[in-house]
């Protein structure tokens, strides 16, 4: 990923003859680079911490009529690895994804996928009822269903035409 | 052990470039692949699957993974604007000549799909002694 973005600074910094522009620029360039890369691999949490090893799960977020649905992708995860917590509104899923690797390797060929710490927080609309959450782990697939208290829910009203 | 690129290319462009619209989501699952002394273990992510929906197949020299999940949901969840479409899995790679395509393990575990090839006995490191 690479985004470079026009710094007039250090344009008056090479006038001033303080460094050369390309330096400048390529160290720039790089932080930026730098920066993206760890934002969208999810390095940086939604609380400002920094992890060194983290990724991101992929997660859905769903409405039914009665409930809304989350659902995380958290392929090798054990229902012990992950924790949901809620606080007030705001739900936590986190956890650990343990590294497999064979004792035993002499090489690896490949390693894509993601392990290390991860961490997902989201805003629950007020009209949810925390006090009747769900939550299954099925196949690497974590659902869950946060119910609509009575008053969100759909209501239809017949109006009659005079 | 790598990966065949070329089959690769053409499912993830495929569709497209014939112009015909795809019902389903194809997705190239992340691979580990490790080799160890006696075998080659793959691990491949696909979450939510039902065993009975992967397959995996080797012809000759080339091994090809694929799964299909419908949905995460059940089939009763009335959910609104549901737009997912079912995924596709696949995945191929090209064998090294050491592998014994007879002995193949597969398991499928917390939506993890691991594979286990066994090296052929003749390609395994011996022990010569010296007299």
């Amino acid at each position: 990923m690479s985004l470079i973005k026009r710094n007039p600074a250090k344009e008056i910094g090479f006038w001033n003859g303080d460094f050369p522009v390309s330096r400048g620029l390529q160290t720039l360039q790089q932080n930026m680079n730098q920066l993206f890369d760890q934002f969208f691999r999810g390095d940086i949490l939604d609380d400002g911490t920094l992890f060194t090893r983290s990724w991101m799960p992929a997660v859905d977020i769903h409405e039914s009529e009665n409930a809304y649905i989350i659902t995380a992708e958290l392929p090798g995860l054990k229902k012990n690895e992950v924790k949901i917590t809620l606080d007030n509104n705001i739900i936590t899923i986190r956890g650990e994804k343990k590294d497999e690797q064979e004792k035993k390797t002499l090489h690896s060929h490949r390693l894509e996928r993601s392990y290390g710490l991860f961490e997902r927080s989201f805003t629950l609309p007020a009209t949810v009822k925390t006090d009747n959450v769900d939550a299954r782990f099925d196949d690497g697939i974590l659902t869950v269903t946060l119910p609509k208290a009575e008053e969100a829910k759909q209501k239809l009203i017949d109006v009659k035409v005079k | 052990m790598t990966e065949n690129k070329k089959n690769q290319e053409s499912f993830e462009h495929g569709d497209s470039q014939n112009g015909v619209k795809s019902d389903v989501r194809l997705i190239v699952p992340p691979v580990d692949i490790q080799e160890t002394a006696e075998s080659y273990i793959l691990r491949l992510d696909i979450p939510g699957a039902d065993k009975k929906n992967i397959s995996a197949q080797i012809n000759d020299d080339t091994l090809s993974v694929s799964a299909r999940v419908d949905s995460y949901f059940e089939k009763d969840t009335a959910l609104f604007y549901d737009n997912s479409m079912p995924m596709e899995y696949r995945r191929e790679f090209s064998l090294a000549n050491d592998v014994d395509t007879t002995a193949v393990n597969a398991l499928y575990d917390l939506g993890v799909l691991t594979l286990t090839l066994k090296k052929k006995q003749q390609c395994l490191p011996k022990e010569i002694e010296v007299m």
